[in-house]
């Protein structure tokens, strides 16, 4: 399979990132998340990645939250597209890039209740 | 008799500190631009403290903070309409160093410009969230002139 390359950062003032965090909104079956796990690899395989850890919780309201621990730092856009290739909530998707353009260091927003 | 010391009390350790991440944000569509708008305020601080009760004071000090703000940012802003709601969001907590008593504030105002969302970042701001302590003004004496009668 070929390798597509890292595109050029046109942003350089938002930080590289090693963390994917998505959301879906969607309570599907135990089983389905197994073939998620094994879709995330093939995915970031093709783009020459690794995923070192990848974590799967239950969100506040309903779905999942999955956290995606990268072997090297890629940039921001790209990491933002990775989301959106791997299922992300599209106006989410969206509001990370204006937030990226914007030159925000935190733009991957995820909110969780606290525990207990 | 000797008298039997009491034993010294072992101080409580202390909580670690956690920073907190908030996001407050809230949108309408803007009749004098025929634009959608966003406003968001991301607040950022550490401080020590069972979380459920430093998140319920951060929520309530960063609402009134985020109404004044856009009462001043937007006039057509108007917290009395009902339709405009006001979205509170936390991020999972990270450990911090040492806490602080004033919270990092980042504004950005989206619009929705040809069928996308564009981000605009707004000046930066900070939000105190310890209550501030009163001075302590030293009483002046009050002097009296003492006549001493000449001998």
């Amino acid at each position: 399979m070929p390798r597509r390359e890292v595109r050029d950062l046109s942003n350089t003032r938002v930080p590289d990132t090693r963390l994917l965090m998505l959301d879906k909104d969607c309570v599907v079956d135990p089983s389905w998340l197994k073939r998620y796990r094994e879709l995330i690899k093939l995915v970031l395989k093709f783009y020459g990645l690794t995923p070192t850890a990848i974590r799967i919780t239950p969100s506040r309201n309903k779905g999942f939250h999955v956290r995606i621990y990268l072997n090297k730092a890629v940039p921001a856009e790209e990491a933002n597209m990775l989301d959106w290739l791997l299922g992300d909530d599209a106006p989410r998707v969206d509001f990370n890039r204006a937030r990226i353009e914007a030159g925000f260091d935190e733009w991957c927003k995820l909110f969780e209740a606290p525990r207990g | 008799m000797t008298e039997r010391r009491k034993p010294k009390k072992k101080p409580k350790p202390k909580r670690p500190a956690r920073l907190y991440r908030m996001t407050i944000s809230t949108f309408w569509y803007n009749e004098d631009t025929h634009q959608l708008s966003e406003y968001e305020a991301h607040f950022k601080i550490p401080r020590r403290g069972d979380i459920r009760h430093v998140r319920r004071k951060l929520a309530e000090k960063g609402l009134g903070h985020f109404k004044r703000w856009l009462k001043r940012e937007d006039k057509t802003w108007k917290p009395e309409e009902q339709y405009r709601k006001i979205k509170v969001a936390f991020e999972k907590e990270r450990y911090a160093r040492k806490e602080a008593a004033y919270a990092s504030v980042r504004r950005f105002v989206m619009r929705r410009v040809k069928r996308r969302w564009v981000a605009k970042e707004l000046p930066v701001g900070k939000m105190r969230y310890t209550k501030k302590r009163p001075k302590k003004v030293a009483k002046k004496r009050s002097t009296r002139s003492i006549k001493h009668s000449g001998s």
